[in-house]
């Protein structure tokens, strides 16, 4: 039986949902975004704009990460659409991409080629990527924040992860 | 060289080992903001979910209020035209009698009721004050045998004299037809109380004719300055379905009777010094004789001057009663609020909200489906810009 929560325990919820996928959500954003600063506000319009959004949640649409990466997707989105207005004025987004001084080791050096690779790809398969191996998605949920079915989802995903093989074995 | 699965699973460890973490100071910061519940500077109101009410329970909340006020507002101004039925009827009644004079003519029309009663009195004074005034003068054409002299033959008041009393005090015929309806049962009672009613106030039933069970007519005589306490004591008695009210000013004719009267009271004065100074038996018995006609018409003319200011010392008011079965709660003595009144005016309170909602749903589906479409449309284009915007980037 489905009890009504009230406005006290929807926000112990909410409150549980951000200690959950506070970190979550900043790495897909900075994933997409490519830029730290940028992610920081993204995530924290995000979560204010779902603590705003809380009493809309509707959990027959998909679980409460998903809704909440879906509220993140579109304030990411609409970062793109602001940067690209701006974009002639701006300076170049932060390079994620730089290795650390300290890493020298072979593993270092591997996580460096492939943070290089994966900045190579395209937006909407490094999102892909970014949901799954940086937010920690599954696949269903991956699909609902897309807006795509179950098995596009894993398609698109798939194709991301050869695409990103590719681009690091390119630079091997 | 590895297998892809392998690779991917390479891959896949490098990433979340890779994945970006946040600055611990800017975790702080919101971790802050969030316990606070994101305090915005715009926004002065809390929202509505914010304060736990869904967005559909708030819309149907206010329409539900608007129906319920414009209901109100409807049943006010309905009320009014409900309750004032019968006076409205009962005031375009006398509009209409004051504006249609009767062609019969004849006082009887005032008594006989109706709306046309006012403007036959009018009509009916007149013609009879006229054709007395030519009866008197043939009178006394019959008695002497020779035209009348100035004297004898009372000359019409003069216009001015008749303004100046007009201008003193107005005579005003008051009449009014009243049609109560009543349960059989409740006949008698009605009719009692019609005829306590007009002596309580100073008048009196000049004619009635009831049956039980069945109705009848009251004919009333109430004092003009207490017609409009009598309409409303009567309309208390049972319930009242129509009101003809009329006035007639008939100041002409009392001032015209009293003219007459005082002219006829000259004469004899002056047939009273002829007959002092009369020499022979012929000439004393021919003014004693005229003395006995002038004496006869001072006292028809102070019947007429009695009966002419009466009409407008007192007011008839018709009364017709009906006995009809369906007469509710309106007809009983008590005029409480049964539970059947409670019922009507429910009844009648739905349907009204009943009506507004209607008209609220003719004008709010349209308007609702055209915003519901605007909002899907400015959604699909904002959702279509962010696909671009990531194609883009």
């Amino acid at each position: 039986m489905t009890v009504p929560l009230t406005a006290t325990a929807k926000g112990l919820q909410f409150e549980a949902l951000y200690r959950a996928a506070r970190d979550d959500v900043y790495a897909y954003v900075a994933t997409l975004l490519r830029d730290r600063a940028a992610a920081e506000d993204v995530t924290a319009l995000a979560f204010e704009r779902a603590f705003r959004k809380r009493g809309g949640y509707d959990a027959r649409r998909g679980t409460e990460r998903a809704w909440l990466f879906g509220i993140a997707r579109n304030a990411a989105l609409d970062e793109l659409r602001k940067r690209k207005r701006r974009a002639t004025l701006e300076a170049e987004p932060a390079d994620l991409t730089a290795p650390a001084p300290e890493d020298v080791a072979e593993q270092a050096m591997r996580r460096a080629a492939v943070r290089a690779a994966l900045g190579t790809l395209p937006a909407r398969e490094r999102e892909a990527i970014a949901l799954k191996y940086h937010a920690g998605l599954d696949n269903a949920e991956l699909a609902s924040v897309l807006g795509v079915s179950v098995s596009n989802a894993g398609t698109l995903l798939h194709r991301a992860m050869t695409k990103l093989r590719e681009a690091v074995d390119a630079r091997a | 060289m590895r297998a892809p699965e392998t690779e991917f699973e390479d891959l896949e460890a490098l990433l979340r080992e890779d994945r970006p973490a946040p600055d611990p100071r800017w975790t702080r910061g919101l971790d802050a903001k969030m316990a606070a519940g994101f305090p915005s500077r715009r926004r002065r109101w809390p929202s509505l979910p914010a304060l736990g009410l869904n967005h559909v329970v708030a819309v149907a909340a206010c329409g539900l209020l608007a129906v319920v006020i414009g209901a109100a507002a409807l049943t006010a101004g309905g009320g009014d035209d409900f309750g004032a039925s019968g006076g409205s009827g009962g005031a375009q009644s006398a509009a209409e009698s004051d504006a249609a004079p009767d062609p019969s003519g004849g006082s009887s029309g005032a008594s006989a009721g109706g709306s046309s009663g006012g403007a036959a009195a009018s009509g009916g004074a007149s013609a009879g004050e006229t054709q007395r005034g030519a009866g008197l003068q043939e009178a006394s054409r019959d008695a002497k045998g020779v035209p009348s002299t100035a004297t004898l033959a009372p000359a019409p008041p003069p216009p001015g004299e008749v303004r100046a009393e007009s201008r003193a005090r107005r005579y005003v015929e008051k009449s009014a037809q009243l049609s109560l309806a009543t349960r059989p049962r409740d006949v008698d009672k009605v009719a009692s109380g019609v005829a306590r009613t007009a002596t309580e106030l100073g008048g009196y039933v000049a004619a009635s004719s009831v049956s039980s069970q069945a109705g009848g007519t009251l004919e009333l005589r109430i004092p003009s300055d207490r017609l409009d306490r009598g309409i409303a004591r009567l309309s208390e008695l049972a319930e009242m379905r129509d009101l003809t009210r009329a006035s007639t000013d008939i100041t002409a004719g009392v001032v015209s009777a009293k003219s007459r009267l005082r002219d006829a009271r000259t004469e004899r004065s002056s047939l009273l010094r002829q007959l002092a100074l009369a020499d022979t038996v012929n000439e004393t018995a021919s003014i004693r004789a005229r003395l006995r006609i002038v004496s006869r018409q001072i006292e028809r003319l102070k019947a007429d001057v009695r009966r002419t200011t009466n009409r407008a010392a007192f007011a008839s008011v018709g009364v017709e009663l009906h006995a009809d079965r369906g007469v509710g709660a309106a007809a009983r003595d008590d005029d409480s609020w049964t539970p059947g009144d409670a019922a009507r005016d429910a009844v009648r309170v739905l349907e009204v909200a009943l009506g507004v909602g209607l008209i609220a749903l003719a004008i709010g589906v349209p308007a609702g489906l055209i915003a519901l479409l605007a909002l899907a449309a400015a959604r699909i284009l904002t959702r279509r810009r962010r696909e671009r915007a990531l194609d883009l980037a």
